[in-house]
């Protein structure tokens, strides 16, 4: 029967499996930073064949469900390889979780980053263009490190949204939290109990995560209006 | 590579559970639509005690990922089910209730947090003065709400929650590890003789796209609709 004694008895194993969550976050997210940078620059600018392409990539990310694209990868990413002589089947299935979180979240991310630019207004381009710097200095220097903060929480919610995605990697056999609850299950019995152990650290650094987030938002949302239309610090005319 | 032959079995396995997808997708909305409506109402208006307590119910509700809940929720179900049947005398084994009303319970609490906040957001995008003027016409708090702040609020909330919407049709793919049967289960199912995994998730993958670029169209065009009421500038 359920008791909470095998709870504490099971949080230890499966603790110990925390880094390999923290790496199905960071590694996609860190990938998928870079990529969705790109692709939001290619459907910026119009690139002609490669603009409606990403349309499609970003539109099936975004309706179909993480599980269906993990699987497409797990299965579908070793017989893609295949056509150019490599080998993937013997490979850790931790690869392919990588690869799926990083297409999900840079198609959303993309997303984030492309909406966060339009919002920007325009002037500041102009205003880079007037003092003489080139277009790419412009987007480094002036619009780009406004769009991060404007886009700052809704990254941190897809941040998040990785976060809690990961408890599917358990899926294709990487052995996470809830992987290793499944394994102990196997020996010892007490499946419950590792789903609640695993539920617990899910919970408690969500909930520390979006703690953070939402105080960076906070010390960065200075010169913003707030909910009610006021700014919130006013700026020397 | 993709063989056509499994593909096209796999296809018609998921396209036969269509209904059964969309079914829990949208009883899940309604439900939370309700709750989150009143929830919502409770937040804006600061009902002393219950609105903090609706708010720490929120944030540990965002806080477990989707498919620990659903997991969760069926093995709860599982121990507890017959505890609960006997202690309202109820003549029910745990055969006989469908795993789906489980799933819905599941999906519920997992994507009640979102529409709420949904909700919230277009009650707040609501000028206070519209409830003013409600009550200057002698119009009841409740008469006010139905006639002037919904269909307002509806306009406002109908993008952000066509992606909760999205996000919960998506949901609906994880609740095979319940053991519900549903697009994603009865496509791989239709895939275990021939072992054509590949064309099993490619086939739900492609259903869910299509499912999901309908609702696209459709809260697009209710957008566009309800456009016309609102004063362009020029």
């Amino acid at each position: 029967m359920f008791s909470w004694k095998y709870v504490a008895d099971y949080f230890p194993d499966i603790i110990s499996k925390f880094p390999v969550t923290l790496e199905l976050v960071l590694v996609p997210f860190a990938a998928s930073f870079l990529l969705g940078f790109v692709i939001a620059a290619a459907r910026l600018k119009k690139i002609p064949v490669l603009e409606q392409f990403l349309t499609v990539y970003v539109s099936y990310v975004r309706c179909t469900p993480v599980i269906t694209q993990m699987f497409v990868v797990y299965f579908g990413l070793p017989v893609f390889l295949e056509k150019f002589g490599i080998d993937a089947n013997g490979w850790n299935p931790v690869i392919f979780v990588f690869a799926a979180y990083s297409i999900n979240i840079s198609a959303f991310l993309s997303e984030t980053i492309r909406s966060s630019i339009l919002a920007v207004p325009a002037g500041q381009l102009e205003a880079g263009y007037a003092v003489g710097m080139t277009g790419f200095q412009t987007m480094r220097d002036i619009v780009v490190p406004q769009a991060l903060k404007i886009s700052l929480p809704m990254l941190g919610n897809l941040f998040i949204g990785l976060f809690q995605a990961t408890a599917l990697a358990y899926m294709v056999n990487v052995i996470d939290m809830i992987g290793k609850a499944r394994n102990i299950a196997v020996s010892r019995g007490h499946l419950l109990e590792g789903y609640i152990c695993c539920a617990i650290v899910f919970a408690i650094i969500s909930l520390a995560l979006e703690l953070l987030f939402g105080y960076v938002n906070k010390r960065l949302a200075f010169g913003q209006k707030d909910e009610y239309g006021r700014r919130q610090r006013t700026e020397a005319v | 590579m993709i063989q056509e032959k499994y593909f096209m079995i796999c296809l018609q396995a998921a396209i036969s559970k269509i209904p059964r997808n969309l079914l829990m997708c949208f009883v899940t909305l309604g439900i939370c639509v309700v709750l989150g409506m009143l929830a919502a109402l409770l937040r804006t208006y600061r009902l002393p005690v219950i609105s903090k307590l609706l708010d720490v119910f929120i944030a540990l509700c965002k806080a477990f990922p989707a498919n620990l809940i659903l997991l969760i929720c069926i093995m709860v179900y599982t121990y507890k089910f017959n505890d609960f049947a006997a202690f309202f005398h109820l003549k029910m084994s745990i055969r006989d209730v469908n795993l789906i009303y489980i799933a819905v319970i599941g999906l519920t609490i997992v994507s009640f947090p979102g529409i709420s906040e949904v909700l919230r957001s277009g009650l707040i995008a609501i000028p206070r003065g519209q409830f003013e003027a409600g009550y200057a016409v002698g119009m009841t708090a409740f008469q006010t709400f139905r006639d002037i702040i919904f269909p307002q609020m509806f306009r406002v909330v109908i993008p952000p929650l066509t992606n909760s919407i999205l996000s919960l049709l998506k949901m609906t793919a994880l609740v095979n590890v319940m053991g519900v049967s549903d697009i994603l289960k009865s496509a791989t199912d239709a895939a275990t003789e021939s072992y054509a995994y590949l064309e099993a998730y490619t086939a739900a993958a492609l259903v869910f796209w299509v499912l999901g670029i309908v609702i696209e169209q459709i809260s697009k065009m209710l957008e566009k609709y309800f456009a016309k009421s609102v004063k362009q500038i020029a």
